[in-house]
């Protein structure tokens, strides 16, 4: 199941490697990420990922992150994969 | 003052009297101003050492623990010792020294990621770029080791922040008042109290890592409710207390595992369902329903979904939590389990049986003794046979496992009780993982007893090969081993050697009497084994059971 991530965090030292690691080691497949870090203080990101439960723990693991000021987490349309033709 | 200056005050300010490590290039500007520091700086022989002295001097002390390395070799020897706290959710401040931050991404000497390396083993780390940013990085580094569930924070530094100007600390901020917790599930949680029939207490580390012990004991106390502890939660009631059915799972008692499977109401506090504690998930605690007490979010739910999740401080739910009569018939039942287990005495053999060995000896020494253990056959014994009256008392590498956990355990629970004596129970696979620290036990003259069960081999593992591998033994001969009371003795402790169980009453008190740090060398069979034993992959109450009582 494909989920849609919106984060706010702070744009401290390694901030967006440590989400992405808590992704990978709770099991998510990460399928997209976007962050803009432009803001020398605060980073959005916007991730899909997915899991076979679609569970939430990944928000709980995620809000304990000390750079995460919030998360927030819905369901997301399946992502298509383009063939090659 | 410079950066390293702005360290020490930092690691004073926070009530820190000892701190572990290891000096090289890169922290060479802190190990300095070390020399000045109102605390004492303990050297031990390998960083690990340090890492896991300063875990236990963090569990003992109920506070936070700081080790220190230099970069490179120095930080990844580090890593076991902070893996170790993350873990068991101890507090631990580790300050690692970084190349210069002109060199830094160049692979030059000693440059190790260590921000990356530790990454999945911390609950946060820093590398400060400057001054200003070591400051901040310290002012919330202790503070974030220590609130809500405890854990391990890196602090990477470059040579050239330490010896930076750096501005001095602020005054600390007073911490947030603890929320309030939901009264609508307190509500919900009194119901299935009221309904139930067969209630249990299922309680880990996270009672002491709350400082909830006592709030613990008295709602125990009101409800008279059974209580079943994880290894880390052993201590959380006195291991003799009449309501105290022991510890559940892999190695659990039978009184334990099979109240678990029995329960119709399972009351977790401060425990996470750890796969050593319920055996096969789906059929752990089948008839039960579940509230989950704990200050961790993603704890709940995460492999049992609760009834009722109760989401905050420990001693404010436990207070909260009311049950008004017990049906006595089950307490009888549990209680009187634990009492046939207790009533079946030990065998008797003519080689020593540590199980016995480690009864009788709990039964000799002060309430308030702390015992660290290594990993392994005798670990479990020590949860199994002794008796203890505080978590603090037990010191034991419960998540990871750490071989080589007892002996720096044992050094950091001696500076955390100062002319108190510490015993380590170890195996002749542990001890040889940190054996260095013999000197450092002799160096500071600690009153550490150390109690070595030698069976010349890695006994869990073999005799899980004996039991689940057809008898197909690799690599667990260790008859090898050197003369240990001949080693013990070339690093300066008094040591003793022992073969026969006519023994037993002569190691107890060489053990009670001394004075001073102590080597005692104990040759076992290798063929005991710990009992019960719950097979992988099955449920706790299919125990396989010996004659280990």
């Amino acid at each position: 199941m494909n989920m849609t991530l919106n984060l706010s965090t702070n744009n401290g030292y390694g901030a967006l490697e440590r989400i992405l690691a808590v992704v990978r080691y709770r099991g998510y497949q990460l399928l997209n990420v976007q962050a803009d870090s432009s803001d020398t203080k605060n980073m959005a990101v916007a991730m899909t990922v997915s899991h076979p439960s679609g569970n939430e723990h990944l928000l709980h693991h995620l809000r304990k992150l000390r750079d995460v000021q919030s998360a927030e987490m819905k369901a997301a349309p399946p992502i298509r994969i383009k063939e090659a033709s | 003052m410079n950066g390293a200056g702005v360290i020490v005050q930092a690691i004073a300010r926070e009530g820190v009297d000892t701190v572990f490590g290891y000096p090289g290039g890169a922290i060479m500007p802190l190990y300095d101003a070390l020399i000045d520091a109102p605390f004492r700086h303990v050297l031990t022989r390998h960083e690990q050492a340090a890492a896991l002295a300063a875990d236990a001097y963090a569990r003992a002390r109920g506070d936070v623990g700081v080790c220190l390395a230099t970069s490179g070799p120095g930080a990844t020897n580090l890593i076991t010792g902070i893996a170790n706290a993350y873990l068991d959710s101890v507090p631990l401040v580790s300050i690692t020294g970084q190349v210069g931050t002109s060199v830094m991404g160049t692979d030059a000497f000693q440059e190790v990621d260590v921000f990356g390396l530790t990454l999945p083993v911390v609950k946060h780390s820093f590398l400060p770029q400057n001054g200003e940013q070591l400051t901040y990085a310290l002012e919330q580094a202790f503070d974030i080791a220590r609130e809500g569930r405890p854990g391990p924070v890196v602090i990477d530094v470059p040579k050239d922040v330490m010896l930076a100007e750096a501005p001095p600390l602020r005054a600390k901020q007073q911490p947030q008042p603890e929320q309030r917790m939901d009264s609508q599930y307190i509500a919900d949680a009194n119901e299935y109290l009221k309904s139930c029939r067969r209630p249990l207490i299922y309680a880990g580390g996270g009672v002491a890592m709350a400082n909830a012990i006592d709030a613990f004991r008295d709602f125990v106390a009101r409800t008279q409710i059974p209580v079943v502890t994880t290894l880390k939660g052993i201590g959380n009631l006195a291991s003799d207390h009449a309501l105290c059915l022991g510890m559940l799972g892999m190695h659990g008692l039978r009184s334990a595992n099979l109240a678990v499977q029995e329960c119709d109401l399972l009351i977790v506090i401060g425990a996470r369902f750890d796969d050593r504690a319920t055996g096969k998930l789906a059929e752990f605690a089948p008839k039960a329903k579940v509230i989950h007490c704990d200050v961790d979010p993603a704890e709940l739910g995460k492999l049992r979904a609760p009834t009722v999740s109760l989401c905050g401080s420990l001693a404010q739910t436990l207070n909260a939590l009311r049950l008004d009569t017990i049906n006595p018939h089950w307490s009888k039942r549990c209680l009187k389990r634990r009492q046939q287990l207790t009533d079946k005495g030990y065998p008797r053999t003519t080689d020593i049986y540590a199980p016995r060995l480690l009864n009788a000896l709990s039964g000799a020494l002060d309430k308030d003794v702390p015992v660290t253990c290594d990993v392994g056959q005798h670990q479990m014994w020590v949860a199994q046979h002794m008796v203890f009256h505080h978590p603090k008392f037990h010191l034991s590498s419960g998540g990871l496992g750490t071989m080589g956990f007892g002996l720096p355990a044992a050094i950091g629970t001696a500076f955390a009780n100062p002319g108190k004596p510490v015993v380590c129970v170890t195996g002749d696979g542990s001890l040889m993982m940190n054996i260095q620290e013999l000197t450092t036990i002799a160096r500071e003259k600690l009153p550490i007893k150390i109690l070595l069960f030698d069976n010349s081999s890695l006994g869990l593992v073999r005799q899980w090969q004996e039991l689940f591998f057809d008898k197909r033994f690799s690599q667990i001969d260790l008859s090898d081993n050197p003369d240990f009371a001949n080693l013990a003795r070339a690093f300066g402790l008094p040591a003793m050697s022992f073969h026969l169980a006519a023994h037993e009453p002569q190691i107890i008190e060489a053990i009670t009497q001394s004075g001073g740090p102590l080597f005692v060398h104990v040759h076992i069979n290798p063929h005991t084994k710990v009992w019960p034993l719950v097979p992988p992959g099955k449920p706790n109450h299919e125990m396989m059971e010996g004659a280990s009582r």
